[in-house]
């Protein structure tokens, strides 16, 4: 069940109302919450709901034993072994196969052979994101900023519906405080609820799904057909797709959590806007960032360490946060590409007082990123290779259509406009009267819905993560 | 990265600015759209839960399809809004109508169904030697999604011998689900407006579903459902090889992790098999399964070159890269010594 689908549609009209008439009796609101959370994740496949209630109650336990001791190495014991847990869960379903088989490969190498055997383990829906919650979690309590609540809350914590599969990465601290009072059914976000959805419909099925059939899928599928200004277009159009695949959906889950009066963190702010690097992590998958910055980058020292070990604590990271997005030699290369040119944007920061222009540093972030979501999105290197290759090829430009084109445009230098307009736009919007906000919501879905395939809507990007 | 301390976060930090409203305005907002879309695009509810693959979603879905149909065929609303919204359709609605399976018409040369061409035979089978290779300038490569990553390693690799490949995987189809995709009538729009010298075809992932036939509606998997299933392909066979100008290469499907949908798999290669019979050298089989899953047994990995590699993706059904490699491999030894690359 994925948000743009008549499945979900009639799941939130059930879900939705229950919900607020349950609110004031927490136990049943969160019991429903719970039941539908995981109706909602059973629905790509129940096998898998083992797995998320193994590992709410795995965190749970240790958590409890983490907040009950005051022996501090007791204390670390435990949660080393939270994280190991998650970790574990992490490395078995999304990294064993990659792993044995490249450690085969190595091992091959040198006359010796295959220690485990080669499997290709089915990938939980969402495991990156659940399993980083409940580390949240269980951090948090350890570090004291939480004492563990009820099993029910941190049961729907770690699974409720909206975030679960794909994010925002929401943290203990900011979403068990919102379960513990009731909500106010008098201040309830309505207007700003429906209009992310609407905007995260229109990103996802109208902009990125069609960027996708259009360049996208049929450049990077077969790069030797076409010639660099296709070429060059499909890169740019993979950087918008990306961008209003992931926020549209953090989008539609933040509006649908609003109507039900809870709230997530933003996701997304203006990527394409940042002057440096530095600053587009700041802004792209926000929740990421900060869960990598809270729970490894500081841990690591930080940039409170030398300068030499600053730049390699900011490098471990952002390789991690490309290993984090999957098993695969592109994820890597993008990790250790974002890593190198950080730690090169640091140093320089320190070294020189020039300043790029603002235009010449925005145009050379959302260039740097697009041409390294290249290996990214291809199946191995070779292939990145050969987008990055034909480049140099000529050929005649076949996919400037003005609709991609222009989508690409507003996307990418939409973003680098004066956000003030924007902003009071959409807070006009967001206080229209109930029946026009109704109304915009319907004609927006049937509009969306029509630019939808007879195949369906394709599956979110980072669903695979 | 910059250092901030952690701390209890209020959590009405994160809500946007706007007007606050009751639930009661967010129930009603929501509500009062649905009754709009009810008006305005039932029939559409009614289409998708059609479309839909059978279970508890489908059910649901046709269950508040069936009466939003109907209120929206009352009014005169949904047919205006299909007319504006119309233009926004990024493709032709290739399902069935009616459900049905359209048993598409001989191409012109195709002859009738019990008329054997003598490109049944190919030189071998009749101890002859053998004669000049035909050119192959355009390839079709389709299915559903098994026809992917296989589609795009063909493309790639036949891009600098002067062979186009079109790629047309149409993603969760199925010949035994006509609603969504009718491969009946489309093979038939595809053997006319594309022409191919060849065909691939990968299809069979979403199989299994009941099939209408004269004597009543067909099960799976017993020897009514895969007779019905036989006579489809085979009626696709004809439409593709095109009266013998067309060599199709039907590709058998690997044995899945999935214990119920293998035994589905099973059927549809046994259907394959019986429906390519007549057809002899038109219709190449491609034995898949014996390289994938040898004795009828899934596996992840494949020893290639002395070392274990994985080439089935991670859902247990689909061939990764390197499956798709390998099935290239097999595809391209059967091409070369019938076929010349390009036009030279």
């Amino acid at each position: 069940m994925i948000f743009p689908t008549i499945e979900f549609c009639l799941f939130f009209l059930v879900v939705l109302p229950v919900s607020w008439a349950l609110m004031g009796r927490p136990a049943p609101w969160k019991l429903f919450l719970l039941g539908a959370s995981y109706f909602f994740y059973a629905s790509a496949d129940w096998k898998f709901v083992f797995l998320l209630g193994g590992v709410t109650l795995g965190n749970h336990l240790f958590a409890r034993l983490i907040h009950r001791s005051d022996d501090p190495r007791r204390r670390k014991q435990f949660i080393a072994a939270a994280v190991t847990l998650d970790i574990g869960v992490l490395a078995v379903f999304k990294y064993y196969g990659f792993f044995v088989e490249e450690l085969t490969g190595a091992l091959d190498g040198i006359g010796m052979g295959a220690p485990l055997p080669v499997l290709q383990i089915a990938l939980p829906i969402g495991v990156s994101f659940f399993t980083f919650q409940a580390i949240s979690y269980v951090m948090d309590v350890y570090r004291r900023h939480l004492a563990p609540p009820s099993v029910l809350d941190a049961a729907l914590y770690i699974s409720f519906f909206p975030q679960l599969v794909a994010g925002p990465i929401v943290r203990a601290t900011e979403f068990l405080p919102q379960l513990t009072r009731p909500r106010d059914p008098g201040r309830v976000a309505v207007g700003a609820g429906i209009m992310l959805i609407v905007i995260g419909l229109v990103k996802k099925v109208a902009i990125a799904d069609t960027l996708a059939r259009e360049v996208v899928d049929p450049v990077f599928a077969v790069p030797e057909a076409y010639g660099s200004a296709d070429v060059l277009l499909a890169i740019y159009a993979y950087a918008a797709q990306i961008y209003c695949d992931f926020s549209g959906y953090t989008d539609m889950a933040i509006g649908v959590a609003l109507l039900m009066g809870l709230s997530f963190p933003k996701n997304f702010d203006r990527p394409y806007s940042a002057k440096s690097l530095q600053e587009f992590w700041q802004r792209w998958h926000m929740t990421l960032s900060r869960f990598l910055r809270d729970y490894l980058y500081i841990p690591l020292g930080g940039n409170r360490a030398s300068r030499p070990r600053a730049a390699v604590n900011l490098w471990v990271t952002m390789v991690l946060c490309g290993v984090w997005h999957g098993a695969a030699w592109g994820f890597i290369v993008f990790g250790i590409l974002h890593g190198t040119f950080m730690v090169m944007e640091r140093e320089a920061k320190f070294r020189f007082s020039w300043r790029p222009p603002s235009w010449l540093a925005c145009g050379f972030v959302v260039s740097f990123f697009a041409f390294t979501l290249v290996p990214f999105r291809t199946p191995d290197l070779a292939t990145a290779g050969a987008v990055l290759a034909q480049l140099a090829q000529e050929g005649a430009a076949t996919l400037w259509n003005p609709v991609p084109v222009l989508m690409v445009l507003l996307v990418i230098g939409g973003q680098m406009l004066p956000p003030r307009p924007i902003d009071a736009l959409r807070l006009r919007v967001a206080n229209l009267p109930v029946p026009a906000l109704a109304g915009g919501l319907a004609v927006s879905i049937m509009i969306v819905a029509a630019t939808i395939p007879s195949q369906g809507v394709p599956p979110f990007i980072y669903f695979q993560f | 990265m910059t250092e901030q301390p952690l701390r209890p976060v209020d959590e009405d930090v994160h809500v946007p600015p706007g007007r606050r409203r009751t639930a009661r305005d967010a129930i009603v907002a929501v509500l009062v759209a649905a009754a709009l879309l009810v008006v305005l695009d039932g029939d559409g509810i009614r289409r998708t839960g059609e479309k839909m693959d059978t279970g508890l979603g489908r059910s649901v879905v046709l269950a508040v399809g069936h009466p939003a149909g109907w209120i929206a065929d009352q009014l005169p609303f949904a047919s205006a809004a299909d007319q504006v919204t119309g233009w926004f359709s990024p493709d032709d609605d290739l399902g069935s109508a009616d459900g049905s399976f359209t048993a598409p018409t001989p191409t012109a040369g195709s002859g009738g169904s019990s008329r054997v061409p003598p490109q049944a035979f190919s030189p071998a089978d009749l101890g002859e030697p053998a004669g000049d290779r035909k050119a192959l300038r355009t390839l079709l490569v389709t299915g559903d999604s098994m026809s992917q990553p296989l589609d795009s390693i063909l493309a790639r690799r036949l891009s600098d011998e002067g062979v186009r490949t079109v790629r047309e995987p149409k993603l969760g189809t199925g010949i035994s689900k006509p609603d969504l995709l009718d491969w009946g009538a489309y093979s038939g729009q595809q053997a006319q407006e594309i022409a191919p010298d060849a065909v691939v075809v990968f299809l069979g992932a979403n199989e299994g579903f009941p099939m209408p036939t004269d004597a009543g509606t067909v099960e799976c998997c017993d020897a009514d459902w895969a007779a019905e299933y036989a006579t489809r392909v085979r009626a696709m066979m004809q439409t593709y090889t095109r009266g013998g100008r067309t060599q199709v290469y039907w590709m058998l499907l690997p044995i899945s992790r999935d214990d119920a949908r293998a035994e589905i798999i099973r059927t549809v290669n046994a259907a394959i098999r019986v429906a390519a019979g007549p057809f002899g050298a038109q219709v190449r089989l491609v034995d898949i399964p014996g390289i994938f899953t040898p004795e009828g047994r899934y596996r992840d990995a494949l020893d290639i070159g002395g070392r274990e590699q994985i080439v089935r993706d991670a859902d247990g059904i689909h061939l990764n890269e390197r499956g798709g490699e390998i099935a290239a491999d097999l595809l391209e030894r059967l091409l070369e010594p019938q076929f010349v690359y390009g036009d030279t």
